[in-house]
C-alpha cells in the first residue's frame, strides 16, 4: 500500500507521547540552558578568533554583527525590509496550507484522487523549487506572486503528504461510531476527520514554515531583490560583509521565532493529543 | 422488534474469502434483553456491525420494527467494545454526548435537558465538562453508555463492552445496564464471550458457534429480576444454565482445535 499512495509510514509526532511526557519539568530547564550555553560558548570562541586574526577577513566577528543589528532595530529600513520577507512568508505559507491542506484531505478521502495525485507528487516533490525561479519571475515578474508560486512549490508538500497519512489513520471504530449515531458529512469532518488528521497535519506545518522562510530569503537573495534576501544580495555586492552577516543573523533568529511560534500553537490546539495532555488534575 | 433471519458475511480479501457469519437467526421481542455470547474471533462483531446497518452483509435480513437494516437505522444505538477509539479525546464528555443528538433535537434547552438526563442516568453528571482520557475506564465506558442512552434508540447493542475492565468495575457497569433498561423499557441485544455475564442480563441466551458462527442453542432464562450480583448468582438456576452453555462453548472450541 504503501508504496503507492501519497501516505508515509506514519509521524513522528503521532508516535512519541510517552518520550515527550517523561520528566518535563527538568527536561525543559535543560531544553532551555543547554543550547544557550552551547551558542554562548560558540559565539565566544568566534570573538576569540576573531580578535586573534584567525579568522578569514571578510567573516565579521560576533562584537560587529551584535552593533550593526543593534543599530538596524532602530532603523525603519531594517524593519521594512523584516516586513517585507514576513509578507512574503505568510503569503506563499498560507497557500501552500491550504491548497495542501484541501489535496491531502481529497486524496485521503478518495482513493482514485489519491491514485491520480501519486505519480505528479512523487514526480515534483523532489525538485528544488529554486530551480523555477527563471521561468516563473520571467513568467509573473519579481511581485509577490512569484515568490508566492516558489514557495508553494516547496512547501506544499509535507502538508499534502501528512494531511493524507493523517487521514488515513482515522481510527475505523471511530468511522463506525459516526455513521452508527448518524453524523452528517459536515459533522464527520468536522469531529472525526480533521482532529484524527491534525497532530499529522500539525508536523506537516511546521516543516512548511521553515521550506518556506528558506525559498523566500533565497528568492529574494538571487531574484527579486527584496527583503532581507534582497539587503544580503545588495550586501554581498557591495562587499558590506557586516550588513551580509548580520542580516543573514536577523533571518535565522526569524526562522526560530516562527516556529517556535507555530510550536506553540500547535500544543495549543493538540491540547487533547496524548503527547500534550496535562497530568492527572 | 429486532429481526434477523438466515444472516451471514463472508469478508472479501486480498488472500482469500473469510466466512465470519455463516448462518444466525434471532429475534429479539420489545423489551427483552438478549446476549450473545461465543467464543473469541466467532465472529460476533461482524455480526453486530451487519445488525447496525455498518457492513453490508451477504445473505440473510436483518429488519427492526419491521424496516430492512442495510444501513444505520436511527432507532438503533450501539455500545462499542473499545471506548478509548469509539469517543472523541478531542471532545469533552458533554460534546461527546451531544453530536450524535445534534440535528435530532433541535432546541438547545431540550438537547441539553437530555445530555445531563443522560449523564445523570450513568451517574457522571459531574464529569460532564472533563475529557474523556481523564476519566477511569469504567466512567469511559459510561459516558459511551450514556450516549447511547441520550439518542433514545428503541433498541441498543452493545459489542463485548466491559471486555476491558476490571471484575468490580464490570459487575457495577452490568447492574447499570440492568438498572438503565429496567428504567428506560430498553430492548438490549449484548454480545459478550463471557458465560456468567451472558447469564446473568439476560431473558433468553444467544449461543453461537466457533467461526464461522451459526446458532448453536437459544436457552430462556428464568432468573427472576431485579438481579443481584450474590444472590442471583448462587440461585441453583443460574448454576444450571452456566453448565448448559459451557459444554456448548468447549465442544466447539475442542472441534475448531481439533
Ligand atoms: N475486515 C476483515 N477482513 C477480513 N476478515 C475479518 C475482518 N474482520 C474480521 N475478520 C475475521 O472474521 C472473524 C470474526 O471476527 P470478529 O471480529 O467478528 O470476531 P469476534 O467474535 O468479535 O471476536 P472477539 O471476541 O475477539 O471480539 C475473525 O476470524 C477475523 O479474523
Ligand atoms: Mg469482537
Amino acid at each position: 500500500m504503501t508504496g503507492t499512495t501519497l501516505a508515509p509510514a506514519r509521524s513522528a509526532r503521532a508516535g512519541g507521547g510517552a518520550a515527550r511526557r517523561r520528566g518535563r519539568g527538568r527536561a525543559a530547564l535543560r531544553a532551555v540552558w543547554a543550547p544557550a550555553l552551547l551558542g554562548a560558548a560558540l559565539f565566544g570562541a568566534w570573538q576569540l578568533a576573531a580578535a586573534a586574526g584567525a579568522t578569514p577577513g571578510s567573516l565579521p566577528s560576533p562584537a560587529d554583527l551584535a552593533t550593526y543589528l543593534g543599530e538596524s532595530v532602530l532603523k525603519s529600513e531594517f524593519w521594512s525590509a523584516v516586513g517585507s520577507t514576513m509578507l512574503s512568508w505568510t503569503a506563499g505559507f498560507a497557500v501552500s496550507v491550504l491548497v495542501g491542506c484541501a489535496l491531502g484531505m481529497l486524496a485521503g478521502l478518495n482513493g482514485v484522487v489519491d491514485r491520480l495525485l501519486f505519480p505528479v507528487v512523487e514526480f515534483f516533490r523532489p525538485i528544488p523549487s529554486i530551480v523555477y525561479l527563471p521561468l516563473v519571475i520571467l513568467v509573473a515578474g519579481t511581485g509577490r506572486l512569484s515568490v508566492m508560486v516558489l514557495v508553494a512549490g516547496g512547501a506544499i508538500w509535507p502538508v499534502l503528504l501528512q494531511t493524507v497519512a493523517g487521514v488515513h489513520d482515522t481510527d475505523p471504530v471511530l468511522r463506525d461510531m459516526t455513521r452508527a449515531y448518524a453524523f452528517t458529512r459536515r459533522e464527520r469532518m468536522r469531529w472525526c476527520v480533521l482532529p484524527s488528521a491534525a497532530p499529522f497535519i500539525a508536523t506537516g506545518v511546521r516543516i512548511s514554515a521553515t521550506i518556506s522562510l528558506v525559498v523566500v530569503v533565497t528568492t529574494e537573495l538571487v531574484g527579486t531583490g527584496k527583503g532581507l534576501g534582497g539587503v544580503m544580495s545588495t550586501a554581498y555586492q557591495t562587499g558590506s560583509y557586516v550588513v551580509l552577516f548580520g542580516t543573514g543573523l536577523a533571518a535565522a533568529v526569524l526562522g526560530v521565532l516562527l516556529d517556535q511560534a507555530l510550536g506553540l500553537l500547535e500544543k495549543r490546539a493538540l491540547h487533547w493529543h496524548a503527547a500534550y495532555r496535562e497530568g492527572a488534575r | 422488534m429486532l429481526e434477523v433471519e438466515g444472516l451471514g458475511h463472508v469478508y472479501r480479501t486480498a488472500s482469500g474469502e473469510v466466512e465470519a457469519v455463516r448462518q444466525v437467526d434471532l429475534t429479539v421481542a420489545e423489551g427483552e434483553i438478549v446476549t450473545l455470547v461465543g467464543p473469541s474471533g466467532a465472529g460476533k462483531t461482524t455480526l453486530l456491525r451487519s445488525l447496525a446497518g455498518l457492513l453490508p452483509y451477504s445473505r440473510g435480513e436483518v429488519r427492526l420494527g419491521g424496516d430492512v437494516v442495510r444501513s444505520p437505522h436511527p432507532d438503533m444505538a450501539l455500545v462499542f467494545q473499545d471506548y478509548t477509539r469509539s469517543l472523541m479525546p478531542w471532545a469533552t464528555v458533554r460534546q461527546n454526548v451531544l453530536l450524535p443528538i445534534r440535528k435530532k433535537v433541535r432546541s438547545r434547552a431540550e438537547r441539553d435537558a437530555r445530555v445531563d438526563a443522560a449523564l445523570a442516568e450513568v451517574g457522571l453528571a459531574d464529569a460532564a465538562d472533563r475529557y474523556p482520557w481523564q476519566l477511569s475506564g469504567g466512567m469511559q465506558q459510561r459516558v459511551a453508555l450514556a450516549r447511547g442512552l441520550a439518542y433514545r434508540p428503541k433498541m441498543l447493542l452493545f459489542d463485548e463492552p466491559f471486555a476491558s475492565v476490571d471484575a468490580q468495575t464490570r459487575a457495577d457497569l452490568e447492574d447499570l445496564v440492568l438498572d438503565v433498561c429496567a428504567h428506560l423499557r430498553m430492548t438490549a441485544l449484548f454480545v459478550t464471550h463471557d458465560i456468567d455475564e451472558a447469564a446473568y442480563l439476560a431473558d433468553r441466551i444467544v449461543v453461537v458457534s466457533h467461526r464461522p458462527s451459526t446458532v448453536r442453542a437459544v436457552l430462556d432464562v428464568d432468573l427472576p429480576r431485579p438481579r443481584d450480583q450474590v444472590t442471583t448468582k448462587s440461585l441453583p438456576a443460574f448454576a444450571e444454565l452456566r453448565s448448559r452453555i459451557f459444554p456448548l462453548l468447549r465442544a466447539e472450541s475442542a472441534e475448531a482445535t481439533a
